[in-house]
């Protein structure tokens, strides 16, 4: 396909220049806001010479020409600093806490296509009845939904009342831990328990996370799908004859999904956002939770770490989504 | 005299009637509109909410008193046994009481009033949306339309800068830069207009684009109209329907987004009452405490559920799709009534 070869370069040169604005924006943010950023958090209990050989380790009496020069430089060396509370180096402490959240955070996207994409499809087949009505007012309250009111309300029903399922951090630990993904690690080194205990603590989690961008999916699932029942192939496939469950599932959903796959992709940044707020409800010690930690105790460095790194992986995110789209849909790539 | 307040009325009704035939099918339209939304029962209902939390919100601490006076004269006529206490800063011996008639929503861990608290939250609630959608959307119409109607390089500018803030999650790049700005109610408004305008460039800038291909626009042009004049005149109108239906909708994105900075606790500092942070701190007393961080929460809820089922329905309403789908009925009504 040629065609789509042109299409990934034209898309890996918009990623590029996005790439560098957000090296550039989290440089603004940590380096140039005036509130900021070890001066700040230093200079409470420093006298005034030891604030300047800080100064001169992080380079922040250098022009800013310079100070971006470093902390690009310091990007890509894997250099990412050190804690202010934990005094322990940040890349080795994201490396721990952020599986924990991709892992929440794909856990989400599932919940959110298939609880979105069925609701979508029920919505668009009995269209214009009370079932639609009804899809159409939960999605509304779906995504006015906030975070931690829908994360403390299932905690409290399933985890309180109920019992069912465990309201509180993860699972047991694997034997051997390789990611930090524990369901993974444990499918890996072939731990039943952990696996069965670890995707039972994802449950809560990641529905209270998903039913927002849920109720969104599905909203865009029934127009999409309406949009495709209502051309004339899929005329011309019922005069065929053929079953209306094979009209929907097969002719009009495969022009019908298209646009979810951007849609999800899109949410995927969503997840990680909101992951912040359902892990500090469900203390799950991931990048979210950590990052709240860490602006109660004001530890910059590890904010902006943090958020380079969420950055990053939506951005990486979504061009693997948009190559897959324009493989799906042979009219984009044109 | 006599003559003259004769003729003014009757002057005006001709010119009211004349004004009426000549704007009958706009008059016509927009009783259509009304009909439209009068009809989705939903919709109503979001309008009351928004408006009850309008009312609310803008009365603030001056609501709180009206309530507290009426309240005082039920109890003097006797249809209430019990004076309510409001002290949203004061503390007192009361510690977490479940909701009562003496505090309407329980009181938190210091035996503060949370039904003052929260009423007060709800103001810094509307402040936030309406201060960031307020500065946000400016900003994001002018460079949308900017980008939108001269296309080439400025477009490629602002498209650039646009999507490098939009490679940030929401929450994220607002929690950045409200935690880099020092925690504080301006920070957080700062961050989420930062955070804001560049959907907003994206929205308009699509809509420009196919305005633009629009006949009368080109027509426009070749008549010689400055392009300013173009889009203010031809272009900017007809984005304005579904520049209404976002705003109504962000409204309740923006109130999500700051409660959710206020949950980290970026927004507003204690003593002052925010929604977010009031149900942060009620996570330590779950679940037996659930009035403290639920009632909040529930909030929260209802205001962002009035903004997008106010929004919703005016979708519904501006789309002129639904109305000629409506008139249609209308009209097949009256002739099978005959």
């Amino acid at each position: 396909m040629p065609e789509y070869k042109y299409y990934l370069i034209r898309r890996t040169l918009t990623f590029l220049p996005t790439l560098i604005g957000v090296i550039i924006i989290t440089f603004v943010i940590s380096h140039l806001v005036p509130a900021l950023p070890a001066k700040g958090a230093f200079s409470r209990h420093l006298d005034p010479r030891v604030l300047k050989m800080i100064e001169q380790m992080y380079h922040l009496n250098a022009p800013w020409y310079l100070q971006l020069w470093y902390y690009i430089r310091d990007l890509f060396t894997g250099n990412w600093g050190t804690s202010i509370v934990t005094n322990r180096p940040i890349l080795h402490e994201l490396s721990i806490y952020f599986p924990v959240t991709f892992q929440l955070a794909i856990f989400a996207e599932f919940f959110a296509l298939t609880i979105g994409i069925l609701l979508g499809i029920i919505a668009a087949v009995k269209n214009d009845t009370a079932i639609d009505q009804t899809i159409r007012v939960l999605s509304v309250i779906g995504y006015s939904m906030p975070y931690f009111l829908l994360a403390i309300a299932l905690q409290m029903i399933f985890y309180w009342l109920l019992g069912w399922l465990p309201g509180f951090g993860l699972g047991i630990k694997p034997k051997t831990v390789y990611t930090h993904m524990y369901i993974i690690d444990s499918i890996l080194c072939g731990d039943w328990n952990a696996f069965v205990s670890n995707v039972r603590h994802m449950i809560l989690p990641s529905i209270s996370l998903a039913t927002p961008a849920a109720a969104v999916i599905a909203r865009l699932m029934r127009g999409s799908l309406l949009d495709s029942l209502g051309s004339d192939f899929i005329d011309y496939c019922r005069m065929k004859g053929i079953p209306e469950r094979v009209v929907v599932f097969k002719h009009a959903m495969k022009n019908a999904i298209i646009p979810i796959i951007t849609v999800g992709g899109l949410q995927f940044g969503g997840f990680l956002g909101g992951a912040i707020i359902t892990e500090t409800i469900f203390a799950l010690a991931g990048l979210g939770r950590y990052l709240v930690i860490s602006t109660y105790a004001m530890d910059y460095p590890i904010i902006m770490a943090g958020t380079f790194l969420i950055a990053i992986v939506y951005l990486v995110v979504n061009f693997v989504v948009d190559l897959l789209y324009a493989y799906v849909d042979p009219r984009v790539r044109l | 005299m006599s003559i003259k307040s004769k003729i003014v009325p009757s002057l005006f009704i001709e010119r009211y009637k004349r004004w009426r035939i000549k704007n009958e099918s706009k008059i016509k339209e927009y009783r259509l509109m009304l009909y439209a939304f009068r009809r989705s029962s939903v919709s109503v209902a979001g309008l009351i909410i928004v408006l009850f939390f309008g009312i609310v919100g803008s009365l603030g601490p001056q609501f709180l008193s009206i309530i507290e006076s009426t309240v005082k004269y039920l109890c003097t006529v006797g249809l209430i046994g019990k004076l309510p206490k409001f002290n949203p800063y004061n503390f007192s011996y009361d510690v977490l009481k479940p909701p009562s008639l003496v505090h309407w929503f329980g009181t938190d861990d210091y035996g503060r009033d949370l039904f003052a608290r929260v009423m007060l939250g709800m103001r810094i609630s509307l402040y936030y949306s309406v201060v960031v959608i307020g500065a946000g959307v400016p900003i994001g119409v002018v460079l949308g339309l900017i980008s939108g109607y001269f296309t080439g390089k400025i477009d490629e500018i602002i498209s650039r800068i646009t999507d490098m803030f939009l490679a940030f999650p929401a929450l994220v790049l607002a929690m950045a830069l409200a935690a880099s700005l020092g925690a504080g109610l301006e920070s957080a408004i700062i961050a989420m207009i930062v955070v804001w305008w560049p959907g907003y460039v994206r929205l308009i800038r699509g809509q420009v684009l196919t305005i633009k291909e629009n006949q009368y626009v080109e027509a426009a042009r070749a008549v010689g109209m400055k392009n300013s004049r173009i889009i203010f005149k031809h272009v900017l109108p007809h984005v304005f329907t579904q520049l209404i239906i976002f705003v109504t909708l962000d409204l309740a994105g923006v109130i999500l987004l700051g409660a959710a900075l206020s949950f980290i606790g970026l927004g507003a500092q204690p003593p002052i009452p925010e929604l977010g942070r009031l149900v942060y701190d009620g996570l330590d007393y779950l679940p037996n405490k659930w009035w403290y961080s639920l009632i909040p929460g529930f909030i929260l809820f209802l205001m962002a559920l009035g903004f997008n089922l106010l929004g919703d329905g005016l979708r519904d309403v501006f789309d002129p799709r639904y109305r000629r789908r409506l008139e249609f009925k209308i009209k097949k009504g009256e002739s099978s009534e005959q």
